[in-house]
């Protein structure tokens, strides 16, 4: 599948979006970001480290191991995308970071912060202080509009990015008195990206962001991520199955039967508008 | 073969158990209740039903002035026959009100025992234990009057300073009810009772000075005699008795008599109510229902939708949604049923043998009763659930798949003021999703707080009542003569009174209107504008009837069968309080009125006890006499008031439960992306709690006038039938106690939700749901 025109004309309302924004409103989310993007450019520390990371499920005969010594890094401001088939462990990859599941043995280190001591209690505070999560179904609430959807998550930090701002650069400003149902699926996952974002997170968790989407929608999502990712300067992990997407990423992890089979940094990387599949 | 999806039963049970058990266990204590209820209700009605002929009641009784002679009761059952009644019987049935204390250890308390020679041909009675009285000083007393002042047989008592041995205890058919004067709005069974004795026993209280009140009751040997039959041959034997020379007192039909019908109507009336309980309850849960129900099938969009595209017919789901429902329907009928036929017909039955004398209780089956505990509750259940049901199943294949079966994102989905903070907005729209469960809550936070604050009210209203009755004896003493008596006493006001009735209209019968002749400038009826022509009217009857000014009132003399008329002169010609029911004149108005010799009266006021002549004296009423009634209405109440609140509490805690659970319920999967993205548990619970418990507060603050309205049309709707005007007496208090019982109980409900929440699994926010 070729470059599609109306795909670069709707990135370059993206960007036009957040440049329209005004020079206040505008700039606040970017001074805030620029730092994340510095630190990534200067000095490529690790943010996430995963150590001889083991997950399984069940007991005895039933015990299925789903992660089995994983050990990789990702730097910080660095896309990484993980890829795999279904069944691979990307999931509970992605779970084990985001907290939301405890880790068997082999340890997880996001932004200086050790997963594996933590307690349940303090999972949800290093959530609500680093993460941001993006699903394949958007999970946005219902009957909440898309600004609202976006403030849920603006609620919880003490300095998140202006919310006007931040829906003018995903091109929702139109939208924001809409509930979801009202609008498409890909004004939803940019919803749920904003959302994510919103809060200005270290590390942006993606699961299957394009899943649901169609192909010029997909890309559409891949370039705001891009831009998220260059403007704002977080570390973002995609987990997908979607080959062609490795090609926009800093580095590549891909998972076989819950094992790492790859571990890759992309030399090459291909702008988010120029991918094909 | 049978639907896979039954499969889903017990799993959907299980995980939903405290949804089913909630209102299984409110039906079915319910119905419990109620099905004890009617069947004891239902078994007094029949034994009620037996008495008139197994124990010969009467059909009307007269009181004359003095004892009536043969020619004079010769006259009045010729005029019976001659009105076309046919032949009557009359009976003497004299009796004493005769001052009671136990013989050893009287606490000093006022009692009157009404004693009777034992009948043996009218109103005859049954015995409980013991035996008939034979001796000159045995007695036979009440059960009711026995049991609340511990009076067993063996003892020792005093009737008019004589001593009897109280050889048996009884009921008589005739005083079912414990009406001490056939007016009076309630029953006193602390300090009224009955009793019989020997005749050689009445002749030992007759020695003792006292006179009889002349009673004489009347038998039609017809008894296919309508009441309207009836009480026209009795017109004409009263006056065939005035044309003879007696002074007829009184006169009463059986239909009119207390002490006869009250127990019989008071049943009825309880019946009424406590079917319409059951089926308020009934209607409200099955709102409850279509409410989680509407929830599940909400939640379950997708997998109807793919099910009807698969080829399942809407019936088939409605008949599944619907299975369970019905299950804990027919289920709590069932239980509610045994337990309401062997756990509750005995204290339900005890909730009216505590109160009325009647004869030994016998379980009678009812069908009647079956169906209306049984199949109505059911059938009411089903049919609003599954009316419900297919109104929500209405939609298409495609619009269960798109989730778009609830119009509340649509209709309710408009945008909120940005100016309001975020956690405000976000509290609003958890109201908005949810007002379906919350109007439903209202209604049922509005009925329980109804049954509570009835519960909490009736005492006061009836204390405040009582109260009324008391300031209404405007005297320490209200002594009613059967004629003029001259006595030289300064303090002493000379009055007459007499009775007439008023129409009520709408069929609910005639209500007792005491007319007085009072003097002008009376010292004990203070500022009361009669004199020259002028009529005032008891506040209570001003209340009740809500008479216009101006207005002609019609009262009917049923003694001299002819109507009189008073015109209400409005605001500035009332009197006394809200329960006054009295019309007042002037003593020389009063007499002009009814034709009286100039200076006629029948009565003296005094704040001195009087020591008048016997023979003269028909009652002495007292201030203190009043406040029995509100002594006996604690007494009947305690019981049922404990029940009533016990209810209401466990309806708040039920509605509440089910219907703020379903709301944090439809949200678990939004409260666990909010844990996802780092919400602590407490600022969900803050969310969403804050605006479950901001509903129910302002619910209950808001359904209180609405409430108060209510139970003032509801009292005067069931009390118009009966002598007398109660308002409904509120006080603060009650209401703040209903407002804190309620609260209180959806703390208990809110701590429930709070766990509830912190059980959301983040599990539920990483599931596909498309």
């Amino acid at each position: 599948m070729g470059k599609n025109p109306a795909t670069a004309t709707s990135t370059a309302d993206l960007d036009s979006h957040a440049t329209e924004a005004g020079p206040a409103a505008a700039s606040t989310p970017r001074a805030t970001s620029t730092s994340h993007a510095a630190d990534a450019a200067s000095s490529p520390a690790p943010y996430l480290q995963v150590r001889d990371l083991c997950k399984h499920y069940g007991e005895g005969e039933a015990r299925a191991t789903v992660l089995h010594d994983v050990t990789a890094t990702v730097n910080k401001g660095e896309i990484c995308v993980l890829l795999g088939p279904s069944g691979s462990g990307k999931s509970t990859f992605l779970n084990l970071v985001g907290g939301l599941e405890a880790i068997d043995s082999g340890s997880i280190n996001v932004g200086g912060t050790e997963l594996t001591s933590l307690t349940p209690k303090q999972l949800g505070e290093y959530r609500r202080d680093k993460l941001g999560f993006v699903f394949q179904f958007y999970n946005l609430v219902p009957d909440l509009t898309i600004r609202e959807n976006i403030e849920v998550t603006a609620h919880l930090s003490a300095n998140p990015l202006p919310v006007d701002d931040l829906l003018r650069s995903l091109g929702l400003y139109e939208h924001r008195a809409k509930f979801p149902r009202q609008v498409s699926g890909g004004q939803q996952q940019r919803c749920a990206i904003g959302r994510a974002l919103v809060k200005n997170p270290g590390l942006l968790l993606c699961d299957e962001p394009t899943g649901a989407l169609d192909y010029q929608t997909s890309k559409e999502i891949l370039e705001l991520m891009e831009n998220v990712n260059r403007d704002y300067g977080c570390t973002v992990v995609i987990v997908t199955h979607n080959d062609a997407i490795k090609h926009m990423a800093h580095r590549v992890l891909r998972l076989r039967d819950g094992k790492l089979a790859e571990d890759t940094a992309n030399v090459e990387r291909m702008a988010a508008r120029d991918l094909t599949w | 073969m049978a639907s896979p999806l039954r499969k889903r039963f017990p799993r959907e049970l299980k995980n939903n158990l405290g949804k089913y058990l909630g209102i299984f266990l409110l039906m079915s204590v319910t119905i419990a209740l109620t099905s004890g209820f009617l069947l004891a209700a239902h078994s007094i009605g029949v034994i009620i039903d037996d008495m008139p002929e197994k124990y010969s009641i009467e059909d009307a009784r007269f009181t004359t002035a003095f004892e009536a002679t043969d020619e004079q009761l010769n006259a009045a059952v010729d005029a019976a026959h001659d009105a076309g009644a046919g032949s009557a019987d009359i009976f003497r049935n004299w009796s004493f009100d005769a001052d009671f204390n136990h013989a050893k250890g009287d606490d000093g308390r006022d009692r009157t025992l009404r004693v009777y020679q034992h009948r043996t041909q009218v109103d005859l009675a049954a015995y409980a234990e013991g035996r008939v009285p034979e001796a000159a000083d045995e007695v036979a007393v009440d059960r009711v009057f026995a049991t609340n002042n511990g009076i067993t047989v063996g003892e020792e008592v005093e009737l008019f300073g004589q001593r009897f041995t109280v050889c048996g205890i009884m009921t008589t058919s005739d005083n079912q009810a414990l009406f001490q004067n056939n007016s009076d709005f309630t029953v006193n069974t602390l300090t009224f009772g009955v009793a019989e004795v020997s005749e050689s026993g009445f002749a030992a209280l007759e020695a003792t000075g006292h006179q009889p009140a002349y009673t004489y009751s009347v038998r039609f040997v017809d008894r296919d005699l309508t009441v309207a039959q009836r009480t026209d041959a009795e017109k004409d034997m009263m006056r065939a008795l005035s044309d003879a020379g007696a002074t007829v007192d009184d006169l009463t039909d059986s239909s009119a008599n207390q002490g006869i019908g009250y127990a019989a109507d008071d049943v009825s009336g309880d019946s009424t109510m406590w079917s319409v309980l059951l089926y308020m309850i009934i209607v409200i849960m099955a709102f409850v229902f279509v409410v989680l129900t509407s929830g599940t099938i909400e939640e379950e969009s997708a997998i109807i939708g793919t099910l009807l595209a698969s080829g399942y017919r809407r019936r088939e789901l409605v008949t599944h949604y619907l299975a369970l429902p019905a299950a804990v329907g027919i289920a709590a009928a069932v239980v509610g049923n045994v337990a309401g036929y062997t756990l509750m017909s005995e204290p339900m039955r005890n909730l009216y043998y505590g109160s009325y004398s009647l004869p030994p209780y016998y379980a009678t089956w009812s069908w009647g009763v079956f169906a209306q505990t049984t199949v109505l509750p059911v059938a009411t259940l089903v049919g609003i659930t599954l009316l419900g049901l297919l109104r929500k199943m209405g939609h298409t294949p495609l619009e269960f798949l798109r989730h778009e079966t609830s119009k509340g994102g649509v209709k309710r989905g408009f945008a909120l003021p940005e100016r309001l903070s975020f956690p405000a907005r976000f509290r609003m729209r958890v109201f908005l999703r949810n007002l379906g469960n919350f109007a439903t809550l209202f209604v049922g936070i509005g009925f329980a707080s109804m049954l509570l604050l009835f519960s909490l009210a009736i005492l006061p209203t009836m204390t405040h009542y009582a109260e009324n009755l008391h300031n209404n004896v405007v005297a320490e003493h209200m002594y009613t003569l059967k004629a003029p008596l001259e006595i030289d006493n300064a303090q002493a006001e000379k009055y007459a009174v007499y009775s007439l009735e008023y129409d009520r209209g709408e069929g609910s019968g005639t209500e007792t209107i005491t007319v007085y002749g009072v003097p002008e400038d009376s010292r004990y009826w203070n500022d009361l504008a009669v004199g020259d022509g002028h009529v005032a009217f008891g506040n209570g009857l001003i209340d009740k009837f809500g008479f216009a000014d101006g207005q002609t009132i019609s009262l009917y003399d049923k003694y001299e069968d002819e109507t009189r008329k008073v015109a209400y002169e409005g605001d500035a010609y009332t009197w006394g309080t809200k329960s006054d029911m009295a019309v007042y004149m002037s003593l020389d108005d009063f007499n002009r009125f009814f034709g009286n010799d100039a200076g006629y009266f029948n009565g003296y006021a005094s704040d001195q006890a009087l020591d008048l002549d016997a023979r003269y004296l028909a009652s002495d009423l007292t201030p203190e006499s009043m406040d029995a009634i509100g002594e006996q209405f604690v007494g009947m109440m305690d019981d049922m008031i404990g029940m009533l609140v016990g209810l209401s509490v466990f309806i708040f805690l039920v509605f509440m439960y089910l219907l703020t659970k379903s709301v944090i319920d439809r949200s678990a999967r939004a409260i666990s992306y909010m844990k996802v993205f780092g919400y602590r548990d407490s600022e969900i619970s803050r969310l969403y709690v804050r605006s479950i418990t901001l509903t129910v507060a302002v619910s209950l603050v808001v359904c209180q006038p609405l409430i108060i309205g209510g139970l003032t049309l509801l009292f005067r709707a069931m009390l118009l039938a009966y002598n007398g005007n109660i308002e409904i007496y509120v006080p603060m208090m009650a209401i703040a106690e209903v407002i804190a019982i309620g609260f209180a109980t959806y703390l208990a409900v809110a701590l429930l939700h709070i766990r509830r929440i912190k059980r959301v699994p983040l599990a539920l926010a990483l599931k596909v749901q498309e």
